[in-house]
């Protein structure tokens, strides 16, 4: 009995504590491991070897580059800004997995994963699949050549580098750097007639080509030349310029432009040579300055900064946020002028911030987008702002005289308030027509902190009032966005023959 | 029971009776700490040293229109007279912050407090509020210019020593109180957004 017992336990001990047996799916589990093991070698590999170079895309006098994506030996581009930058329209589902593209009654039609695009049921190999990346269509840089210049009616012409595309003519205009005297000369030929801003700091030339499609197809002679260190040509980011680097024995260069010939000369001045004359050094301007640079779109507030609440879920921020970026499509589109929002999310910004981002990159125009809050009125009619100081000291309103020699960074707007206000009443001619329902309304001049300390024309809009429901009932809709975006653009292009001398 | 074993669980009931002790005056203190202490003098963070038998006088107050935009309609209320203007323009700022009895708009959120307020050689008065002002301001431009303007305007029409206002929020100079309107530099009287001025804010327009 004592046996039996001790046995039932010694069983009952031996089945709680038996050895795990090996079992068929250690083995799949060891597999997986490895293959998980693999894929984390990979994929941080995937995204590592993604670049940041830049492809460079010219279109109606405008320039954008777009990221590119290494991955494996293959080089993507994000399409959809692709096809934003050249208004095609597209219509894509990323959970579906495709998009399609139409031009006319062309249509371009492309699927996950697969290297091939559908034009028009014709099917057209690509070099590599195309995919999603970070939820973003991607397709590999033959796509250009292979499908979309099929179905444009535009010219599209690929640089030599395969770093640039130029949509419509005239297509890249061919540049040749060539020593033409290896102790002393550079000669830039075009092959046809181009306008270059030359610059000089130090021992750098440098020939910018602004928004001008260029493609540098040959360089000779530079091997050999005793004065020059580099030539080189960038073309990414806001810059499409060729690159001289000088030797150290070379004081500084004389470029000369020969306007007939399409062709710029590079000389060099030794360190023994006479002092030059500087304006000589530099020659004439080709570029005026006040030709328009780009302009800044702010979308006010943002983050934690809400603004007004307009209804159960809709912000100020929200809705001049998607205005801004209405606006910047319509600019880009009508204009041709780089636009930059200050920010481009929901992301807070302080005032400094924006005044700094605008006036380091010496914006050209800047437009501050809001939305009105006026519960004492039953109307909803949107204004434009400049901005005016109350100096301490003096009465409210008087402003201290514009003919200052000097002034403070604060109060940088003073030398552009003139220009402002012709900007603000180009935006109220514009508004009181399609937003105000033709009433004969003034800009107004408020004491705003932000237009102040910005040193190029600058206005500050206020869209509608929040407390009208009529207005809260179409601010968040796309036709009433897109109608301000149109109306501001159109202010901006009445007011632009004014301002800029290009 | 051992004697050791006894030792043992005596000590054992002092420390559970001292961590007991602890865990009850710790939750009293934090209790003390959060709990609101007294509830200051309503709108203001510290009450004006002010006589209750002083005399009281008529003074003008400024609320934003409930019935046209960029106007400040005056409202009379009564305060104690003092010799120190900072004192009457405390109190001014505080019925401003009380809310108009007309039903006009509110000069500043309700649920904002008047921290400090003082008054400079200079005729500056420094008004400072707490934060709330900006927090929970409605926004808008407008509105913004409003609530300045109302401050600015009631406390120079009704204490004569003082000519200009400086606005600080939490005791600091800050940008904008809601992201418009310059808060850096001090505010005149501006009665061109009043029935004084005649022409609301349309006086600014070209």
């Amino acid at each position: 009995m004592k046996n039996q017992k001790l046995a039932l336990a010694r069983q009952r001990f031996e089945v709680r504590h038996l050895p795990v047996p090996p079992k068929f799916f250690t083995y799949k589990d060891s597999l997986i491991k490895v293959f998980c093991f693999m894929l984390l070698m990979v994929l941080p590999s995937a995204s590592g070897t993604a670049g940041t170079n830049q492809f460079l895309v010219f279109h109606r006098q405008a320039s954008r580059s777009l990221p590119k994506l290494l991955l494996g030996q293959q080089t993507y581009l994000p399409v959809v800004d692709l096809l934003n930058f050249l208004d095609l329209p597209y219509s894509e589902s990323s959970s579906a997995g495709f998009i399609q593209i139409t031009v006319s009654k062309s249509r371009l039609r492309m699927t996950k994963d697969q290297a091939q695009v559908v034009l028009n049921e014709k099917v057209i190999a690509l070099s590599a699949p195309v995919t999603l990346v970070k939820n973003q269509w991607v397709v590999p840089t033959d796509f250009i050549s292979k499908a979309l210049a099929r179905v444009l009616e535009q010219r599209v012409a690929m640089a030599t580098s395969g770093n640039a595309v130029a949509v419509g003519e005239p297509g890249f205009t061919r540049l040749t750097a060539k020593v033409m005297d290896k102790d002393k000369v550079l000669r830039v030929q075009a092959s046809r007639p181009v306008a270059a801003e030359v610059r000089q700091h130090g021992s750098r030339v440098v020939l910018a080509f602004g928004n001008t499609p260029v493609d540098l197809v040959g360089l000779e002679g530079v091997q050999q030349a005793t004065w020059i260190r580099a030539v080189t040509f960038d073309q990414a980011e806001s810059t499409n310029q060729i690159v001289i680097e000088l030797s150290d024995g070379v004081r500084s260069a004389k470029i000369s432009h020969l306007a007939s010939q399409n062709s710029y000369i590079v000389e060099a001045i030794r360190l023994e040579g006479p002092e030059p004359n500087p304006s000589a050094v530099l020659g004439p301007p080709v570029i005026a300055a006040w030709k328009w640079r780009h302009i800044t779109i702010d979308a006010g507030h943002g983050g934690h900064d809400r603004g007004v609440a307009i209804r159960e879920n809709v912000f100020e921020k929200d809705v001049a946020l998607a205005i801004a970026r209405k606006l910047r499509w319509s600019l880009e589109k009508r204009l041709g002028v780089e636009v930059v929002l200050s920010r481009a999310d929901d992301q807070a910004r302080s005032l400094e911030d924006r005044i700094v981002a605008a006036n380091r990159a010496r914006s050209s125009l800047f437009i501050s987008i809001h939305t009105g809050n006026a519960p004492g009125s039953a109307t909803a009619h949107s204004f434009a702002y400049t901005t005016r100081w109350i100096a301490a000291g003096t009465s409210a309103g008087e402003t201290r005289s514009a003919q200052t020699l000097f002034v403070p960074w604060w109060e940088a707007q003073r030398g552009s308030l003139a220009w402002s206000e012709r900007l603000a009443e180009c935006v109220q001619t514009e508004m009181n027509r399609a937003l105000n329902g033709g009433r004969d309304l003034a800009f107004r001049r408020s004491p705003i902190k932000l237009l102040s300390a910005l040193a190029m024309p600058a206005v500050l809009v206020e869209i509608g009032n929040a407390r009208v429901p009529d207005f809260q009932a179409k601010v968040y809709s796309e036709p009433f966005q897109n109608l301000v975006a149109a109306t501001l653009a159109a202010a901006v292009e009445k007011f632009r023959p004014l301002h800029e001398r290009p | 029971m051992p004697r050791h074993i006894l030792f043992g669980l005596v000590f054992l009931l002092l420390i559970s009776l001292i961590g007991v002790s602890y865990y009850y005056d710790l939750q009293r203190r934090i209790e003390e700490l959060v709990r609101p202490g007294a509830e200051p003098t309503p709108y203001l963070a510290v009450p004006p040293s002010v006589s209750p038998s002083a005399p009281l006088r008529k003074v003008k107050l400024f609320f934003p229109s409930s019935r046209q935009e960029n106007l400040l309609e005056v409202e009379e209320r009564d305060i104690r007279s003092s010799e120190l203007p900072s004192e009457e323009a405390k109190q001014i700022v505080a019925e401003l912050i009380s809310g108009s009895r007309e039903q006009r708009l509110p000069a500043l959120p309700a649920e904002t407090r008047l921290r400090e307020l003082f008054v400079t050689q200079g005729g500056l008065a420094v008004v400072d509020l707490t934060p709330e002002a900006s927090l929970h301001h409605p926004g808008g431009l407008t509105m913004e210019l409003a609530s300045i303007y109302s401050i600015v305007n009631s406390v120079t029409q009704n204490v004569s020593n003082i000519e200009r206002v400086q606005i600080l929020i939490g005791g600091v100079e800050v940008e904008t109180l809601a992201g418009h309107i310059d808060l850096t530099q001090p505010f005149a009287e501006d009665l061109s957004m009043t029935a004084l001025g005649g022409a609301g804010m349309s006086a600014h327009e070209p």
